[in-house]
């Protein structure tokens, strides 16, 4: 299942470490800025459109196959 | 885990000591804290002690995926200064956290500092000399001190809950070395909590709480039953609970007065959960949102607990005026199986 996941900056290389142990070593990451938990509404959206271009890609291009 | 051999040469028996105490620092197998060297023949005694056989697959701990066979949770078990015939009590612990209700994963990789709370009850207790009197929770006693510790080495070393590469908890935790103690079964004037699980009295158990804080509720305050129990619940503040419920650990000497005034446990946990509220105005606006959503609250109010049920209560350590919350859920009881010829 094409699969891409979400992560802060500081995180990005756990992540893969994770995904590496559920067999996804190529998963797609997409990365935005640490911290998260006291953005508003309106920062939340726009961290997410800066990451949608990595999200479409991740899933239409297969980076998330095991 | 992998099986690795070491070979050490020392002109005395301290400076071999402190190489075998550099060699595992070295090799990220410890807590940081020295360790008896986990030598073939004790590995073997403490396998002996299991009843059970060395290749037996005990869990696949979460996140690393590695298998805590009976033979790896010995190495860890004599790592951590534990006699042999703890290691039923070691087992089921480990069996207990790895249930799939039990969110281990979760708890090996959060930033929160969470981490089990063993609860030990019946005979074994006594048998092992695990402390459920004064001072339980803390420095002093071997079986609490390394049975918690054994465990957490297992979690580290199996699972892969090593600071910073898989565990991501922004603080870490002092409970993390040890948290263990047994129930305080002779001084408590209603049940004991493995029999309020559905336990037999003389079974012996071992309860895993996924825990994250320590709160001892000190001074005593309070007249009559209805004060005492107010002045726990304003130490029961209500927080991010995902699960988590509350354990009250009741000193023996609150304990007796609250049973003495006429309560029941029920009737405790129902009262506590009333009380252990604050007004949304008290919070930020985004966590009394996410309370309520979970059932933790109302319009006005956010709740430590969604019902009463999950305000569970022991009762532990010595006489004195202090009580203790720990913000401590989602429990998974294992009957500790011992070998054949101990029983």
């Amino acid at each position: 299942m094409p699969t891409v996941m979400v992560a802060t900056d500081t995180f990005v290389e756990f992540a893969r470490r994770m995904a590496a142990t559920q067999g996804c070593r190529n998963i797609a990451i997409a990365v935005t800025r640490n911290p998260l938990r006291a953005l508003d509404a309106e920062t939340v959206k726009a961290r997410a459109q800066d990451m949608m271009k990595t999200i479409v890609e991740g899933l239409t291009t297969g980076g998330g196959k095991r | 885990m992998t099986t690795k051999h070491a070979d050490f040469e020392a002109a005395s028996m301290s400076e071999l000591m402190m190489q075998v105490y550099e060699h595992a620092y070295r090799e990220g197998w410890t807590d940081g804290l020295p360790i008896i060297p986990p030598t073939p023949e004790l590995v073997s005694q403490f396998i002996a002690a299991s009843g059970r056989a060395p290749d037996e697959l005990i869990a696949i701990l979460p996140p690393r995926k590695g298998r805590a066979t009976v033979e790896v949770i010995a190495v860890n078990a004599v790592m951590a200064g534990c006699r042999p015939e703890y290691m039923p009590v070691v087992i089921a612990a480990v069996d207990a956290v790895a249930d799939p209700a039990f969110p281990l994963e979760l708890m090996q990789i959060t930033t929160n500092p969470m981490t089990p709370l063993l609860l030990i009850n019946g005979p074994v207790r006594k048998a092992l000399e695990i402390n459920d009197s004064t001072g339980c929770l803390g420095p002093g006693w071997r079986a609490n001190a390394t049975i918690g510790r054994a465990l957490r080495l297992v979690l580290n070393n199996v699972g892969g809950a090593v600071p910073v590469t898989y565990s991501k908890s922004t603080f870490g935790s002092p409970l993390r070395y040890s948290f263990i103690c047994g129930e305080n079964e002779e001084e408590n004037p209603w049940t004991p909590y493995h029999v309020d699980a559905g336990f037999e009295r003389n079974d012996s158990t071992v309860t895993a709480f996924k825990a994250s804080s320590f709160l001892n509720i000190s001074g005593g305050e309070g007249v009559g039953p209805e004060e005492i129990l107010r002045h726990i619940a304003t130490n029961m503040p209500p927080m991010y609970a995902a699960g988590d419920g509350a354990l009250l650990v009741l000193g023996i000497d609150r304990a007796r007065a609250l049973h003495d005034a006429g309560l029941s446990k029920q009737d405790i946990q129902q009262r506590l959960w009333e009380l252990a509220r604050v007004p949304i105005s008290h919070v930020a606006a985004n966590f009394a949102r996410t309370q309520r959503e979970s059932g933790l609250g109302d319009a006005e109010t956010i709740w430590r607990t969604r019902s009463p049920d999950e305000i569970r209560i022991v009762v532990a350590g010595g006489p004195g005026p202090q009580d203790l919350y720990i913000a401590a859920g989602m429990p998974q009881t294992r009957k500790v199986v011992m070998p054949k010829a101990a029983s």
